[in-house]
């Protein structure tokens, strides 16, 4: 199933403007201009060190900048109000913590309640219509660790949109995940963007999730190809990416890569 | 008695921070080095209390700078910032020898020889963990749970950091007395274990550990009185006991658990 992006596509949300940037003394980043607007659905594919996490944590102010400049929402990155929602790699999350369900996901109020100890009844109401739209109502007072993978998902989703962001970012949403959920997830991250949410997401999946997607990017460290799978997924761009030979096919309008061994 | 019933409560509630993070060995670590900067408040005449509290907030807050760094583990970050703390007040006893508090207590624990300021500390610190715990509850759950992420989500993690730093520190300043430096450890760690053993709720873990150390610090004392032993020593083989049995107990209760879950599987095929 191809999915499309939400219709009006003219309101520039973040700007990178010849961006070189990374951790301490390391330029994971090199020379990144890159434009995403209102309502996008972009997937961000490349080998693991090229700096997809990077990217990511740059619009999210977390990455020191060496030259050029992000403008979020009209404004310089350290001053954007944008409201961002997060969903980590699910691998760093410790699941013998003792949370449950409905804890972890007003974790996600504490923007808006975070001068009081508990949740005022806004956000106490915001949980419970999240929880009903990603069907975890049923599952609200369960541990974390109690959950199946898709569950999982949905939670930290849960968390990431419980404050009604402009824009969700997943770092490798369906990683680890059986095919079945996989497609759980993905028909979610698609639900939400046609309802206006705009999506950055990183994967390392190019046929069952990166093909899907409207617009891709393939980073290594620096930009190699931008756009939708059928331009982009070319034997040239993959072998500038991933420094690997495959071999690119087109089945019902998509277009998929066969890894030569 | 009410001094080690408060000690108890502050280590327990602390404890379940520390716990949960994964770093059990601070307790430890911090102690050690609040002793070095006590011989050093001693020998220039500094107030105990404020001498030891900000060479422990200064000490506890390099332990989180060094942890952040990804290429020195905690633990190891914890050996060297608080064993050369340690070694350090070791040196200056043997040069000058001016510690004025009993050293056999500062090690090992003498609850009757806490005096009237003692009790004042104690009970400041353990109002002010208190207060702490509850006004940033959401806050130290986030970055106690997803440190990374909680800062994405609008929590001041470094401000988080420096307040939990100067609790913690303030919290061992204060437990020396009672507890003695090379047995603090245990009495933050083993209330938040035991709790942790009994419940899958963080709110209720913060509970059970609070009412499960200000038992062990009523009973330890009550222990070192009648048996004649150090307070610090009776507190943790009490605490220690409690755990041997909490241990048993969830043993058991997973072993019934599982069992009940085999039956019901059996019953649905």
């Amino acid at each position: 199933m191809l999915y499309q992006s939400q219709n009006s596509l003219s309101e520039i949300l973040i700007q990178f403007d010849s961006v070189s940037g990374g951790y301490e003394g390391e330029m994971t980043l090199n020379n990144i201009n890159l434009i995403i607007k209102k309502g996008e659905f972009i997937g961000m594919l490349g080998p693991s060190g090229s700096g997809k996490t990077t990217l990511l944590k740059s619009v999210l102010g977390d990455i020191r900048i060496y030259s050029g400049e992000i403008i979020i929402n009209g404004k310089d990155e350290y001053k954007n109000e944008l409201n961002i929602g997060y969903v980590p790699q699910l691998e760093t999350i410790d699941w013998n913590f003792p949370i449950t369900v409905r804890q972890l996901i007003e974790m996600g109020m504490i923007r808006t309640s975070k001068y009081f100890p508990w949740i005022k009844k806004e956000g106490k109401l915001a949980v419970e219509a999240i929880s009903n739209r990603l069907g975890l109502e049923e599952l609200m007072n369960r541990q974390i660790r109690e959950l199946s993978g898709g569950q999982q998902q949905r939670t930290f989703l849960g968390r990431a949109l419980v404050s009604n962001p402009d824009v969700l970012i997943l770092d490798e949403p369906t990683s680890g995940v059986d095919i079945r959920t996989k497609e759980e997830i993905m028909a979610i991250l698609n639900s939400l963007n046609h309802q206006g949410v705009t999506i950055l997401m990183t994967t390392h999946e190019i046929n069952s999730v990166a093909s899907q997607l409207p617009r891709v990017i393939c980073l290594k460290n620096s930009i190699i190809a931008d756009g939708s799978p059928n331009e982009i997924f070319t034997e040239e761009n993959f072998y500038a990416t991933y420094g690997a030979t495959v071999k690119t096919i087109e089945h019902d309008g998509s277009k998929f890569v066969i890894e030569m061994l | 008695m009410l001094c080690a019933l408060l000690v108890g409560m502050l280590c327990g509630v602390i404890g379940v921070y520390i716990v949960m993070r994964g770093m059990s060995y601070i307790g430890h670590g911090l102690s050690h080095a609040i002793f070095g900067g006590a011989v050093v408040s001693s020998l220039m005449s500094i107030n105990f209390f404020i001498g030891a509290s900000v060479w422990g907030f200064i000490s506890a807050v390099l332990i989180n700078l060094a942890t952040k760094k990804k290429t020195i583990g905690a633990d190891a970050a914890i050996g060297i910032i608080t064993t050369a703390s340690f070694a350090l007040g070791i040196a200056i006893i043997s040069k000058f020898k001016t510690f004025t508090r009993g050293f056999d207590a500062a090690l090992f624990g003498n609850v009757l020889g806490i005096t009237n300021a003692d009790l004042i500390a104690v009970i400041f610190v353990t109002l002010f963990a208190f207060i702490i715990v509850l006004v940033f509850y959401k806050q130290l759950l986030f970055a106690t749970f997803d440190y990374d992420v909680a800062k994405y989500y609008g929590v001041p993690v470094i401000w988080i950091d420096v307040i939990f730093s100067m609790t913690l520190a303030a919290t061992i300043v204060v437990s020396m007395q009672v507890l003695g430096v090379t047995l603090i450890a245990a009495a933050v760690v083993i209330p938040a274990v035991v709790s942790r053993l009994l419940t899958n709720n963080f709110l209720h873990m913060l509970i059970f550990s609070t009412i499960i150390g200000g038992f062990c610090g009523l009973f330890g004392i009550y222990l070192s009185y009648y048996l004649d032993i150090a307070s610090g020593a009776s507190v943790v083989l009490f605490s220690s006991l409690l755990f041997i049995i909490a241990l048993l107990y969830s043993t058991y209760k997973g072993r019934i658990t599982r069992t009940i879950n085999i039956r019901k599987n059996k019953f649905h095929l």
